[in-house]
């Protein structure tokens, strides 16, 4: 496995843990990692969080709309209709949290990466332009019942051999 | 009668889950601390059956308050009825909860049946 899928699949995994156990989601990987550019069009809802160790990085979870309305009603047990409701974005960023904290854990205990997280953002808005400059990203779709999201994860040049 | 449980924890989305959890268990929450400055002093008044302890936390950490329980709790200790519950898992960080007493630690994500079994190991 290369170096840099070692420090992907992390990521992904604690992606379908965490919609499953939290949210009863069922998240179906679709294809395998591609390398994205610096620019990013969100679906409608991201969350993005910074890890910083003797390397450094940014997972970005993008969903539709539909997802973050699902996950945060099935988390939360009350239904919500609008995706910027503060209790909606509070349980994005709540799962991205718990999402890469997982993730770093493991690739710290795994690796002694001494990574540790900064707070999450969120953003809204379909088809919003992310911009990640100077950053490698490597993304890979995923389905819902309730609609796509997507994954991309990054390290900062110059970490992959 | 119900056992009581305080939860500390910064997120408004784990004090729901956890709430929600625990009273499928037959559990009441006592308190709701979002530091741990907070939840030890909801722990000194409060005097929970069982604490529920986030590790990453704004005004002081979840070890730190572990610490401070420990030390008002005196030669009997207080970390077995401490369950550590936090995303970050690192094996140091664990070890450090050890030291401290704690004998269960969940790792997050968790659903009920996690919490269950954190509860069986402490009741």
């Amino acid at each position: 496995m290369s170096q840099g899928l070692q420090l992907y699949k992390p990521f992904l995994n604690s992606v379908c843990d965490t919609f499953a156990m939290m949210a009863n989601i069922k998240v179906y990987i679709e294809g395998a990692f591609s390398s994205e550019t610096d620019e990013i069009t969100s679906y409608g809802v991201s969350s993005i969080i910074n890890y910083t160790g003797k390397i450094k990085g940014r997972f970005l979870l993008d969903m539709q709309p539909s997802v973050a309305l699902t996950l945060a009603q099935n988390v939360l047990g009350s239904y919500y209709n609008n995706e910027r409701d503060e209790m909606v974005l509070a349980t994005i960023s709540e799962m991205n949290n718990v999402i890469a904290g997982n993730a770093v854990s493991i690739l710290n205990n795994r690796y002694s990466l001494g990574l540790w997280l900064s707070p999450p953002y969120i953003f809204t808005g379909k088809d919003a332009v992310i911009v990640l400059p100077r950053i490698r990203s490597a993304s890979v779709g995923c389905n819902t019942l309730y609609g796509k999201l997507k994954v991309y994860i990054a390290f900062e040049r110059g970490t992959e051999k | 009668m119900k056992k009581t449980a305080l939860i500390v924890d910064d997120s408004p989305l784990i004090h729901n889950l956890l709430r929600r959890a625990l009273e499928k268990c037959n559990y009441e929450v006592c308190g709701d601390a979002r530091n741990g400055k907070e939840g030890v002093e909801l722990f000194k008044k409060l005097a929970p059956d069982v604490v529920f302890m986030d590790i990453n936390m704004p005004v002081m950490d979840g070890l730190e308050a572990v610490k401070d329980i420990k030390d008002f709790l005196g030669k009997a200790g207080g970390g077995s009825r401490i369950i550590m519950l936090s995303a970050v898992g690192d094996d140091e960080i664990v070890a450090k909860a050890q030291e401290l007493g704690v004998k269960t630690f969940i790792r997050k994500p968790f659903n009920d049946y996690k919490i269950i079994s954190a509860l069986s190991m402490v009741e």
